[in-house]
């Protein structure tokens, strides 16, 4: 067998174009192929975190609030409810919401809004919402003021220290009224949320919906994302068919679908790619093969058995697989690694479109072993059927018209 | 003999008209059914019931009426919601919302909106004489409604009038001329609303229906009932009563 080992290794050697040939194209596909999806994974997981940014991991509602979202179906935020889903390994946060649309209006004009009352310190230690004020402050819980966006500030002539007058329906048909004093104005990366969106502390937001005690969603922050799903089983079964469930791409599906999209056009954009390689490489090995014959023949004739050549021919190609492999790889990594902390800006329209998802503006490279090894595993298998050409050649040849060539 | 011929003859005439004198045409039927339980100034104490499938919610309040074109509604509890008042002048509408100081005006379009989270819409509870004045009216028949003959007449809106209705379905009694039931539809003929008058009882003077529900269609398990508990059909109001200024501060 080491004999073998050594007369495959100098044949690689021997030839060494063609092996170079096959080295680099097995290293460029790797590269091509890591890179395009590092890329594409890169992006998605930004675009989920900025996602879940907005809805949490995880939120409980009261049971078919998510389909109309009316302000008539809350949950009472009482102590049992945060314990029993505090309970619960891998919860690390509970964030409370109360939401209701209203009507706000400055002195002039006025406009349909999104009222969100939030636990100000509980909120920014999960999302940094506090990080997106550029006018004024952020109101304290206890107070009685309230932020508004950019774009709704801008509209209804607003600033910081005016008064911002809501009305709207609350709580059971209540009448949801007030004026508050705007102690802040954010930013908000979402343009559609940033003429709409106002912030209010929740007791505030309890008070002017008379919904006391009352959110309208819990936001679950986790300790580990892959959990997300063993965490919202355990909390359907422990809080029964009076609470709603919902994981992020549950909330927000149109992420998931563009990850899913993504991985359709990768899927499709590497099989091409690896088909090119596959049959640059089959060529190559069969060329070899064929030019070999007379070779396989003089060895035959000096007494190595068919299976012996055979194992040195699925040796050369195990070799050179593995070889081009790894020269991928040690391109790919680093650079993975490299572009991963230094990502691409991005400028212009594809800026604003990133912006507008609430991601920053950059082409995010990510780190992913398993797709490492997905693309070796693919490279090599392509490495193995090709070497199963040459050793079907051998099979067929005979001794006495190898050699006579 | 001439005497007697024209005895006879004045009489059989006076038969013959009567005979075929027009009875009351659908929208004389409408206006009596109308006018019969308002008067030219009155008001009324009412409580507003909304039965939603998980909840209900009362409120008390209290409307003044004059000549048609004004009307004034406050409510009165709960404290919450006290002294939120509504004032219509013709056509026109306004709330005063004591919580932000401030008068908005109801525009065409909440019109058709619901009235404080109820099944009435504004315009239901505005656009008082609308019924009679809006709409052309035709007699389909006669049918009976819990056991009481009615017309059924067919209200269909005029053509530049600004309701919201397709259409509009009455049912009023035939001997003291009341209506007993509504229902309203959109303009793709629809069944949206039924308004169902009932416990009839005389109040202020005049027989009235105490108890008014609507029931939308298309929404299990949800009515808004209205029961009228006071009324005065002689009050006596002033046009400045109907103001801006005033509805901050009825009570």
């Amino acid at each position: 067998m080491k004999q073998l080992i050594k007369l495959a290794w100098r044949n690689i050697w021997r030839k060494r174009k063609r092996s170079v040939i096959v080295l680099v194209s097995i290293a460029f596909a790797i590269i091509i192929t890591i890179s395009l999806r590092s890329l594409m994974l890169g992006n998605g997981d930004k675009m989920v975190e900025a996602g879940v940014k907005n809805v949490g991991y995880i939120q409980v509602h009261t049971a078919d609030y998510w389909k109309d979202k009316s302000i008539n179906d809350l949950l009472l935020d009482d102590d049992k409810l945060i314990d029993k889903i505090n309970s619960i390994e891998g919860v690390t946060q509970i964030i409370p919401r109360l939401q209701n649309f209203s009507l706000a209006a400055g002195d002039k004009t006025s406009k349909a809004s999104l009222v969100l009352g939030i636990d100000g310190d509980n909120e920014n230690e999960f999302n940094k919402v506090k990080d997106r004020i550029v006018k004024g402050s952020f109101f304290t819980s206890k107070s009685k003021k309230v932020v508004i966006a950019e774009g709704l500030a801008k509209y209804l002539k607003l600033t910081v220290g005016d008064t911002l007058v809501l009305i709207g329906q609350g709580y059971q048909a209540n009448v949801a009224a007030g004026k508050y004093p705007i102690s802040g104005i954010v930013k908000i990366p979402n343009p559609q949320m940033n003429v709409m969106l106002v912030y209010m502390p929740l007791s505030l937001a309890q008070e002017y919906n008379s919904a006391f005690g009352m959110c309208s969603a819990l936001m679950l922050n986790i300790k580990d994302k892959s959990q997300t799903n063993r965490i919202s089983k355990e909390l359907k079964s422990k809080l029964g068919s009076n609470y709603e469930i919902m994981t992020w791409d549950e909330m927000i599906p149109e992420i998931l679908n563009g990850l899913k999209i993504d991985t359709t056009i990768f899927t499709l954009v590497s099989s091409c790619l690896f088909l090119i390689v596959g049959f640059g490489i089959i060529g190559t090995i069969i060329m070899m093969a064929l030019e070999r014959k007379k070779e396989f023949g003089m060895l035959q004739a000096i007494g190595l058995q068919k299976s012996q050549i055979q194992t040195v021919i699925f040796l050369e190609s195990l070799m050179l697989g593995i070889t081009g492999i790894i020269i991928g790889l040690s391109i790919a990594i680093p650079f993975m690694i490299f572009m991963y902390y230094h990502p691409i800006p991005l400028t212009g329209d594809g800026a604003k479109s990133f912006e507008a998802m609430g991601a920053e503006p950059i082409m995010q490279f990510g780190i992913k072993p398993k797709l490492w090894a997905l693309m070796s595993f693919i490279v090599f298998c392509i490495m193995l059927i090709a070497s199963l050409l040459p050793i079907q050649i051998i099979n067929k040849q005979k001794v006495a018209e190898a050699i006579k060539r | 003999m001439i005497k007697s011929i024209l005895k006879y003859g004045f009489l059989s005439v006076a038969i013959f008209l009567m005979a075929f004198a027009p009875a009351d045409t659908p929208t004389e039927i409408v206006k009596k059914a109308h006018y019969n339980v308002r008067s030219s100034a009155y008001s009324m104490n009412m409580t507003m019931k909304l039965v939603r499938p998980k909840w209900t919610r009362e409120l008390t309040f209290k409307s003044w009426s004059k000549d048609a074109d004004y009307g004034m509604m406050v409510i009165q509890a709960p404290a919450k919601d006290k002294g939120i008042s509504t004032l219509r002048i013709k056509s026109e509408g306004w709330t005063w919302l004591p919580s932000i100081e401030r008068v908005t005006k109801i525009s065409p379009s909440q019109m058709s909106q619901s009235w404080m989270g109820s099944d009435f819409t504004n315009e239901d509870l505005l656009k008082e004489a609308s019924i009679v004045n809006d709409y052309t009216h035709k007699l389909l028949g006669e049918e009976k409604f819990q056991n009481v003959t009615c017309y059924k007449i067919q209200a269909t809106p005029k053509p530049n009038a600004a309701v919201v209705w397709g259409k509009v379905i009455l049912w009023i009694s035939k001997d003291d001329i009341l209506q007993r039931k509504a229902e309203y539809y959109d303009e793709d003929g629809t069944l949206i609303n039924t308004l169902i008058n009932s416990d009839f009882k005389t109040v202020g003077g005049k027989k009235i229906a105490t108890t008014l529900e609507m029931t939308p269609n298309n929404k299990k398990g949800q009515k808004t009932i209205l029961t009228i508990s006071a009324a005065n059909f002689s009050e006596k109001l002033d046009n400045n009563f109907f103001s801006k200024e005033k509805m901050k501060t009825v009570k």
